[in-house]
């Protein structure tokens, strides 16, 4: 019997043992070992064997119990700013023993090389041609670059036959240059990959979980010698790349257009490829956009587009001043550099090849141009970087589409593997970023001309104004759009069960538990600055009086948050979104947050940031109330360490934002106007406007029909187009289909044509309504929600 | 200490599978495999105990408690040649023993048909053909000091919560939950045989102390204390669970031969005897 890691996570007697694995260090394995472990031949450096390497004594090759006793791997996590970027990266130390002079032996990246490749080998090619292969043995492992190849055997002395898989070790399968060296060990080590995994003691290898994935930062010797001690950085480096890496598309004017109008004539340098200018389209065929072939960006910051280019470099600037640039006269010698923007209404550079079957090549199939915030970060993120990473148009997800079309050199080449796909565009209920903000649109967003570290192009342009969040817990760039825990949502629980104690004295013990006010972040207005001619608007949190603004000092005192946002212009395109994000950062952030630090159980390792906690601590103060009960208060997660030490075994750490005990969240409850209804009986059947107060294209768990808000049990109302009551009578829904809603009655009579169908009041409603949906409260009395005694809700989300 | 019975301490047995075998001869006639347990299957996460006070195979509050001498009994009448087996365990030798309705039997522990563990029942191999067939050693986990518990502080309830005074002497008390119960026994001098493996005496082989600590106890398992060895059969235990995994056993510094061994524990359960 073997458990897996949520299995024994829940037994009493649970025992652990932390893997780790490291990109290009490992062994040459057979076929049948292979598919036996993990596939790729990498060394396990084990805290201790595991039971499922017992049947082969001593275990294969690659098994090495070799971490350090008492010094379980330690882990820094990642930290999620909340107020929207990238989070500072997580760290990972950990020490190894050199048994044997086994690392020594291994990693020797200081060696010669054994033979120079004669001619390219492509990233799927087995048969690598060399000068001279006397050195390379057969069952062997060599290296070339960052790939490590696994070798077969040989076919004469300069006919290499590599095994599969390429990209061996962990390593990625690239393509290689005639001359490139070829090496017998890593030829180095710092940036591999570092992989951190629990598996249960008595569980399977199937049962090894991945705690996260770190790239090697830097290799230090204990004072004795005997051990490696190595420290690597989470994998969000990778986010830090330049974008784009090197943008050396650049056109110099040597005939400047005769007038700043329209379609004027200009011819630039020929440089060494006179089809150098033509080659700038990237949409041709039948994706091409005949009046504006691609866009230039001046040196004054002026962005035109161009049409009609020729291979003598003539053509024509067919726009000037595009969003909302100032135009300045193009000057001979001007350096016009290549640009990419997301005017949907115009050629709009970033295009994505939807999910399901989405195109190989940009002359054909379905590509749709987007202004989406995520579907432009996923398009710098998946393009390739570099020509040798060879991931133009091969690095999508089937499932999700195609997000790699941006030119070679214009992207950041991040693998499609190491994107949390689900997490950007699912559409899972409140998961998917995308579906969740489908009105999120940057058309004015331009990018390309300057290179620039991609954390910080996505901060400023689109984590920031929004208070979204990267991170990469798990190996996996992830995004996180927070949100306000909802009074109903089903969230994990933490309490005295899961929350880990600490003994302070003789039989006394206080639970491992740190609270406090976060006052860091408060704020009292957001001023964003739209588009390049950065035009402010100012949402402040007084704007909402009677629902949460107007909180005495904190309304006032605290510091505007000021955001450029240059993809968004203003009085052109849509705002309504920024003012959402606002209300809902001004919402959080408007008066202090409780900020929670907890040890809690190995059952919880699979909570993650952004996840929402329910956190009951019967000694917490209750800000609302005014006594000491927080009973499942929501708190939304910012931090997970998986912890080991010696006094808690494996434990978890939690760090998580919470607002206190008077949060009231709720969602908005519908309404539908009706169109028709027929009548059997008492029932009647109401034929309702579609999408009068809802979206058809919602997603991420919002209704797309007026009819899909309401479900089977609700009780409503009718009032006519004044807000009047067409009868104090209540009906319940006793069915829904498409636009059709079945009630128990006709409003004595008050039923018609164009009267909206509402919900009753709190006190007539039934308790799948009054449980997760926000109700007014009165002005009178003790302000509660009707007669009900009930505390009125805080805030309500769609 | 006249007139006080000794306490003794009962390590679960875990199983790896939910089913085994086992290999029977009746009377002399054909060996049958018969099943174990005899209906249903065995949970790998549940506690089982070699005590003959009937427990049923099923969940309870402390992550359930079987009784393994009544699922050997149930599996022994599936026999074709058996209507009634009985299994005991003995409260003077604490050796188990079967008999049957036949004339005799025979367990082929030893078989290669058998799978089931025969040190869970202290057998150290297959038996001889007999109307009774006894174990040579204690079940697995069972720990008898022969002696009773030494120092007790019995069950205490911890506080979990702190207390701040201001200087003028006011004070608050926070409470944060209600705890189990601890307590920490001690038995002091007691002997190298019942305390190390290496010392351990025959009957009694993976019975001292330290196998029992460091197979079960030591590992985060639940166990139970009897306040008399003699009420094995009939209940009267409490069940606790590790408070620490300090090293329990010490050299007495009274006599250098004999062994001190303090147990912190945290309660769980209490079953009265019936």
């Amino acid at each position: 019997m073997t458990y897996t890691v949520a299995q024994t996570a829940a037994k009493i007697d649970q025992k652990w043992v932390a893997v780790i694995k490291i990109e290009g260090v490992g062994h040459w394995l057979s076929g049948g070992n292979l598919s036996a472990t993990d596939g790729d031949g990498q060394t396990k450096f084990f805290s201790e064997e595991p039971d499922y390497i017992t049947p082969t004594p001593g275990g294969l090759s690659i098994d090495r119990p070799y971490l350090l006793e008492g010094e379980w791997p330690e882990i820094l996590s990642e930290r999620a700013d909340v107020l929207g970027g990238l989070p500072e990266s997580g760290e990972l130390s950990f020490s190894i023993l050199d048994v044997g002079n086994y690392l020594t032996d291994l990693l020797r990246t200081e060696s010669d090389p054994i033979a120079v490749l004669d001619g390219d080998l492509s990233s799927t090619a087995l048969t690598m041609e060399v000068q001279d292969g006397g050195q390379i043995a057969e069952t062997s492992v060599c290296f070339i670059g960052g790939e490590a190849l696994r070798v077969s055997s040989t076919d004469g002395p300069t006919s290499i036959i590599l095994g599969t898989p390429r990209g061996y070790l962990g390593t990625t399968a690239r393509r290689h240059l005639d001359g490139d060296l070829v090496y017998n060990y890593i030829p180095y080590l710092r940036s591999r990959r570092v992989e951190l995994l629990i598996v249960p003691k008595d569980g399977a290898i199937t049962d090894e979980v991945s705690l996260g994935q770190y790239v090697i930062d830097s290799v230090e010797w204990s004072q004795d010698m005997n051990t490696w001690n190595f420290r690597a950085k989470s994998q969000l480096k990778y986010l830090h790349r330049l974008a784009p890496p090197a943008p050396d598309r650049t056109l110099r004017i040597v005939q400047a257009p005769p007038s700043p109008s329209a379609n004027q004539p200009v011819i630039f340098e020929p440089g060494e490829d006179r089809q150098f200018a033509t080659l700038l389209r990237v949409w041709t065929s039948g994706e091409a956009d005949s009046e504006d072939w691609f866009y230039l960006r001046a040196p004054s910051g002026e962005v035109v587009t161009v049409k009609n280019m020729t291979t003598a470099n003539g053509g024509y600037i067919n726009r000037r001043g595009v969003l909302g640039t100032t135009v300045e006269p193009l000057k001979v010698g001007d350096h016009m550099k290549q640009v990419f923007c997301a005017e949907i209404t115009g050629p709009s550079s970033f295009r994505f090849s939807p999910g399901g079957s989405p195109s190989t090549a940009r002359t054909g199939g379905t590509w749709t141009k987007t202004a989406h915030w995520v579907d432009l970060m996923l398009l710098i993120m998946c393009s390739s970087a570099d020509p040798e990473d060879q991931l133009e148009l091969d690095n999508r997800n089937d499932t999700f589409g195609a997000f790699d079309s941006l030119p070679v050199g214009y992207g950041i080449g991040l693998p499609h593997t190491l994107v949390d796909w689900g997490a950007w565009l699912g559409d899972a209920a409140r998961v998917g970023v995308k579906p969740r903000t489908p009105e999120y649109l940057f058309p004015s967003f331009i990018y390309g001309d300057e290179p620039m570290e991609f954390g910080e192009l996505i901060t400023e342009n689109f984590l920031k104004p929004i208070g979204a969040y990267i991170i990469s817990e798990g190996g996996l760039a992830r995004i996180a759009l927070p949100r306000i825990p909802l009074e109903g949502d089903t969230v994990v629980t933490l309490g005295p069960d899961e929350i880990l104690q600490k003994k302070v004295g003789g039989r006394q013990y206080l639970p491992r538990l740190n609270v406090r006010q976060n006052v860091t972040n408060l704020t009292g207005s957001v001023r964003y600055l739209l588009g390049s001619e950065e035009l402010p608007i100012t949402i402040n949190n007084t704007a909402f009086d009677g629902t949460y603004g107007q909180r005495g000092l904190y309304s006032t005192a605290e510091k505007p948050i000021e955001i450029a946002v240059p993809g968004v212009r203003y009085g052109v395109d849509n705002t309504e979104f920024l003012e959402f994000s606002a209300m809902r950062r001004l919402f959080r952030f408007y008066r202090p947050t409780i900020e929670l630090d907890v040890d809690v159980d190995m059952a919880q390792y699979t909570t993650a940031p952004a996840d929402i906690v329910a956190v009951t601590v019967n000694e917490l103060p209750n800000l609302s109330t005014g006594t000491r009960d927080w009973a499942s208060v929501k708190a939304e997660v910012l931090e997970r360490e998986v912890r080991f030490d010696e006094d808690l075994g494996a434990h978890v750490n939690l760090r998580a934002l919470g607002y206190g005990g008077g949060l009231k969240v709720g969602k908005i409850s519908p309404s539908a106007r009706v169109v028709s209804f027929t009548s059997d009986g008492d029932d009647r059947t109401l034929t309702v406007t579609a999408n009068r107060y809802t979206q058809a294209d919602a997603n991420g768990n919002l209704p797309a029909t007026d009819a899909a808000g309401f479900a089977v049990g609700d009780i409503v109302q009718g009032i006519d187009t004044s807000g009047a009551l067409v009868d104090a009578a209540t009906q319940e829904v006793t069915a829904i289909s498409s636009n059709d809603i079945t009630i128990d009655g006709d409003f004595n009579g008050g039923l018609a044509n164009d009267v909206i169908i509402i919900w009753a009041e709190y006190g007539d409603s039934a308790a799948q309504q009054t449980g997760n949906y926000v109700y007014f409260a009165d002005r009178e009395g003790d302000l509660d929600i009707g007669a009900s005694g009930v505390a009125p809700w805080r805030y309500g989300e769609p | 200490m006249a007139g006080t019975p000794n306490n003794c301490i009962l390590a679960p047995t875990r199983f790896a599978a939910t089913a085994y075998v086992l290999r029977v001869e009746v009377d002399g006639g054909a060996p049958e495999d018969l099943d174990f347990p005899a209906t249903g299957t065995l949970s790998t996460t549940r506690n089982y105990y070699p005590t003959g006070d009937a427990q049923a195979d099923g969940d309870d509050a402390v992550n359930g408690s079987a009784d393994l001498l009544t699922l050997l009994k149930a599996t022994l009448e599936t026999h074709s040649l058996v209507t009634t087996a009985t299994v005991t365990i003995s409260s003077t030798t604490f050796l188990i023993s079967v008999t049957t309705d036949a004339t005799t039997q025979q367990i082929l522990w030893d078989h290669g048909n058998t799978t089931l563990d025969k040190a869970i029942f202290g057998y150290d191999a297959s038996t001889a053909d007999s109307a009774t067939v006894t174990a040579e050693n204690y079940p697995a986990g069972l720990w008898r000091p022969q002696q009773p518990i030494s120092f007790d502080s019995r069950d205490r309830q911890p506080i979990v919560g702190g207390i701040s005074r201001s200087m003028s002497g006011q004070s608050r008390t926070s409470n944060f939950a209600t705890a189990n119960k601890e307590r920490e026994i001690s038995f002091l001098r007691v002997t190298k045989e019942r305390t190390l493996i290496e010392y351990e005496a025959a009957a009694e082989t993976n019975n001292s102390f330290e196998y029992v600590w460091s197979n079960s106890i030591g590992v985060g398992r639940r166990f139970r204390v009897y306040a008399d060895e003699l009420t094995i059969s009939s209940k009267g235990y409490s069940v606790y669970s590790p408070a620490g995994l300090d090293d329990p056993i010490s050299r007495s510094a009274d006599f250098i031969t004999r062994w001190d061994i303090t147990l912190p524990m945290v309660h769980e359960q209490t079953v009265a005897a019936v």
